[in-house]
C-alpha cells in the first residue's frame, strides 16, 4: 500500500500535465496575404501583404464567434492592434513564397499566434470599449456620420459605423453614430452644401458630444489584377468641432485586394477607414483637447448683440456684463449698424448653455435674440436689446 | 475492489483539482492595468512599471510631448503620487537584470485634477493660432467639382499649417455661401471674405485667395497647362493687415491625352506651393508679435 500510493499520484500527475498541456499557449498556422503596389512601392506592398497574413492568422486562432455588427467592428480593432504590436502575440517562423504578379504582391507564411494572448487581447479590449462610457475618463464626444458611395448609390454601413466608433473610443473618445446626419447625408448627397448642412443637424440633435466626424467611403473603381480583385475607395473624412470651428481633414485614394470582388471592396473600405481613423484620431487629441479636459473647460465663441441703437449707452452695458461674467474679449465687430459681435474666450463654464444663461442675467437689458434655425457655423449666442 | 475503487477516487480528485486550479487561474482577473518592467534591480524594475503604466495612462488623456514644460512631462515627474497598488504577479532575472509584471492601480481622479490644474495654467488663449482658410478654386467645371477641388486645398494647407502647430478652422457659414461668389472677381471675392468675417469675429486670422486654372495652350507636343495662385493672408485683429501678399503660377506640358489627369496634379502643386509661403510668413510675423 506504502509503495502503491507514490506511484498512483505520480500516474496522476503524469495525467494532469498530459491534460494540462492540451491547452497550447500557440498555434502553427499558414496563411496568405497580398496587397496592391502602389507607385512602384514594392517594399511597402510587401509590408502590407505581410501584414494581412497577419490579420487572417489572428482570425484563424482566435476564435472569437461575433454575432453582432458591433463585434466585427471590435475585432477589426483587435487584428489592427495585434498586428501593430505583433510582438509576443504573431511571430513569423518562415517565409514560404513571396512573388510579384502584376501589380499585386502575394505572399505566404508560416507563423505562430499565441491563441491566449490573443483571446485575452480581446477580452481586455472589449472590456475597455464597454466601459468608455464615462464621461469623466473619456477625452471628449464625438458623433459620427459616415455613409458609403457605390456605383451612385449612397448607403450606411453599421459594420464600418461601428468600426470608426470602436477605433476612436480605442483613443479614449466617446464615440456615437448620429441616426438623424446619416440619414440627411444620404437622400441630400448631391447638395454641394450637404455637409455644412449637416453639421447644422448635428448641433440641433446632440447630447454632449462636442464634434462631429463626417466623410463618405467612395467606391472608385474595381478591376481584375494578377487572378484577384483589386478596389480603389477615395475617403473622405472631417472631424469638425460643434461649438468650434476647428477640422481635421483626410482625404486619400485607397486599395484593396481580395480573391472576390466584394471582399476586396471591403477590404479596400477597411484599409481606407484604418488610415483614416489613424490619422485623425492623432489630429483629433489636439482639437478636441484644445475644448475639454480634466474638468476645465475653455469656451471659445462668438456672442451676437442684436437692436443696439445706441451705441454710446449701450457698449459701456455689454463690457460691464462680459467683463462680469469673466468673458475676455478677443475681437470686437460691427457686421452692420445695429449688431455688434463680439468673439469671447472665457473657463468659468461647462457648456455655451451656461454662459448664455450668465450673460443674460450679467448684462442689463439683454434678452435672448433670435437663433436661426439650422445656422451654419459654430455654435454662437444670439441676444438682444 | 475496494483498493482500486479507493485509488480510483483519488486519481479523479487529483485531476479534478488540477483542471479547476487551472481554470481558476486563467479566469482571476484581478484590479489594475496589466503591466511590466525591467531594471538592475527588482526595486528598479517595479518602478519601470509603474512608470510605463502612467505614460500609457496619460497618453489617453493628454498629448504625449518631451517638452519639459507640458502637462504631460510635469504629471510624469509626479507618476508616483497617482499609484495606488502595485500587484507584482511574476519576477525573474535576465542577462539585463530584474524583471517584474503584474497589474498596477491607479488613482484616476487624481490624475484627471493634477491635469485639470496644469491646463489651467498652460492653456494657450492664443486663437490667433487659429487659421481660416478661405482659397476658392476657379475653373471651367462643375459647383460640385468645384467644391471636391477646395477641400483638397484646404487638405494641403492644413498639412502645412498643422505640421507649423496652428490649428486649422473651417467656417462653414461662410463656405456655405462660396457658390455666391463664383461671378467675383479676385477683390471682390477678398471683400466678400472681410465682411463675413465682421458677422463671424471668431475668424482672427484668415488665408484668403483662388488658385485659378488658366486656358490651356495646345502645341505639336502636346498642352501647356497653367495654374495662377493669388493668396492673401490677413490679419482680422488689426485691421486686416496684410501678413503676406503671394502671387505664383505653376506650368506643366503634357501630352494631350494625360490632361485631365496631369490637371488634378497641377493645382494641387499650386496649393503645396501657396500654402508653404503662407504658412512660412506667418510663423515669422507672429514670432515678431
Amino acid at each position: 500500500m506504502k509503495n502503491f500510493l507514490p506511484k498512483i499520484f505520480l500516474l496522476t500527475f503524469a495525467i494532469c500535465t498530459i491534460l494540462t498541456s492540451s491547452i497550447s499557449p500557440a498555434e502553427a498556422v499558414v496563411v496568405k496575404g497580398f496587397a496592391p503596389i502602389v507607385n512602384g512601392d514594392i517594399d511597402g506592398a510587401k509590408k502590407e501583404a505581410r501584414k494581412q497574413a497577419m490579420r487572417d492568422a489572428v482570425e484563424a486562432v482566435a476564435g472569437v464567434k461575433v454575432t453582432s455588427t458591433t463585434e466585427v467592428a471590435n475585432f477589426m480593432v483587435v487584428k489592427d492592434e495585434i498586428v501593430l504590436k505583433s510582438d509576443g502575440y504573431i511571430t513569423i517562423n518562415r517565409v514560404i513564397s513571396e512573388e510579384v504578379r502584376g501589380d499585386i504582391f502575394f505572399v505566404e507564411l508560416d507563423v505562430n499566434a499565441s491563441t491566449e494572448r490573443i483571446r485575452q487581447f480581446a477580452q481586455d479590449l472589449k472590456s475597455q470599449l464597454d466601459a468608455n462610457v464615462n464621461d469623466s475618463n473619456s477625452r471628449g464626444g464625438i458623433m459620427t456620420a459616415v455613409i458609403e458611395k457605390n456605383r451612385g448609390a449612397y448607403k450606411y454601413s453599421p459594420e464600418f459605423g461601428d468600426y470608426l466608433n470602436a477605433k476612436l473610443k480605442f483613443v479614449g473618445f466617446r464615440a456615437v453614430t448620429n441616426d438623424s446626419v446619416v440619414e440627411y447625408l444620404i437622400y441630400h448627397a448631391s447638395d454641394p452644401d450637404v455637409r455644412l448642412k449637416a453639421r447644422a443637424r448635428a448641433k440641433e440633435t446632440r447630447e454632449s458630444e462636442n464634434a462631429l466626424l463626417r466623410g463618405v467611403l467612395d467606391v472608385e473603381s474595381v478591376k481584375k489584377s494578377g487572378g484577384v480583385y483589386e478596389a480603389v475607395v477615395n475617403a473622405s473624412f472631417e472631424l469638425i468641432g460643434l461649438d468650434s470651428s476647428e477640422v481635421d481633414v483626410y482625404s486619400k485614394y485607397v486599395k484593396g485586394v481580395a480573391a472576390t470582388e466584394s471582399e476586396a471592396i471591403f477590404n479596400a473600405k477597411e484599409n481606407a477607414t484604418r488610415e483614416a481613423m489613424e490619422s485623425l484620431a492623432k489630429q483629433a487629441l489636439e482639437t478636441v483637447q484644445n475644448e475639454t479636459r480634466g474638468g476645465y473647460i475653455n469656451i471659445k465663441t462668438s456672442v451676437v448683440i442684436g437692436n443696439v441703437t445706441n451705441y454710446q449707452a449701450q457698449y459701456p452695458l455689454i463690457k460691464a456684463g462680459l467683463d462680469s461674467a469673466h468673458c475676455k474679449i478677443i475681437r470686437m465687430t460691427r457686421p452692420n449698424a445695429t449688431t455688434l459681435a463680439f468673439f469671447v474666450s472665457t473657463d468659468s463654464y461647462s457648456n455655451i448653455g451656461e454662459l448664455q444663461e450668465a450673460l443674460l442675467s450679467s448684462i442689463s437689458g439683454i434678452q435672448p435674440g433670435i437663433n436661426p434655425s439650422g445656422e451654419l457655423g459654430a455654435t454662437k449666442i444670439h441676444l438682444s436689446f | 475492489m475496494k483498493n482500486f475503487f479507493g485509488k480510483l477516487l483519488i486519481m479523479l480528485a487529483v485531476i479534478f483539482l488540477a483542471q479547476s486550479f487551472s481554470a481558476n487561474v486563467y479566469a482571476a482577473t484581478p484590479r489594475g492595468i496589466p503591466s511590466g518592467g525591467k531594471g538592475a534591480t527588482e526595486a528598479a524594475a517595479i518602478e519601470d512599471m509603474k512608470l510605463s503604466t502612467i505614460k500609457r495612462v496619460l497618453a489617453q488623456i493628454t498629448e504625449r510631448s518631451d517638452d519639459p514644460a507640458s502637462p504631460y512631462q510635469q504629471l510624469l515627474k509626479l507618476y508616483n503620487s497617482f499609484i495606488d497598488k502595485v500587484h507584482v504577479e511574476k519576477r525573474g532575472k535576465n542577462s539585463s537584470g530584474a524583471f517584474v509584471t503584474g497589474r498596477v492601480e491607479i488613482k484616476y481622479t487624481d490624475i484627471q485634477f493634477a491635469l485639470g490644474q496644469l491646463v489651467k495654467i498652460f492653456h494657450a488663449n492664443d486663437v490667433t493660432r487659429e487659421v481660416y482658410v478661405f482659397v476658392r478654386f476657379v475653373g471651367n467645371v462643375t459647383e460640385e467639382q468645384l467644391r471636391s477641388a477646395e477641400n483638397v486645398i484646404l487638405q494641403r494647407y492644413m498639412t502645412r499649417l498643422k505640421e507649423n502647430k496652428f490649428v486649422v478652422a473651417n467656417a462653414d457659414e461662410v463656405i456655405g455661401q462660396l457658390n455666391q461668389t463664383r461671378s467675383m472677381d479676385f477683390n471682390q471675392f477678398v471683400e466678400f471674405v472681410k465682411q463675413k468675417t465682421k458677422e463671424n469675429p471668431e475668424i482672427c486670422t484668415a488665408i484668403v485667395g483662388e488658385i485659378r486654372m488658366a486656358k490651356e495652350l495646345e502645341h505639336a507636343d502636346g498642352v501647356t497647362m497653367s495654374c495662377e495662385m493669388d493668396i492673401h493672408s490677413l490679419d482680422c485683429l488689426n485691421n486686416f493687415t496684410i501678413i503676406e501678399d503671394y502671387d505664383g503660377s505653376e506650368v506643366l506640358s503634357v501630352p494631350s491625352a494625360d490632361v485631365n489627369r496631369y490637371g488634378m496634379f497641377l493645382f494641387e502643386k499650386a496649393a503645396v506651393t501657396s500654402s508653404k509661403s503662407i504658412t512660412d510668413s506667418l510663423v515669422k510675423y507672429w514670432a515678431q508679435k
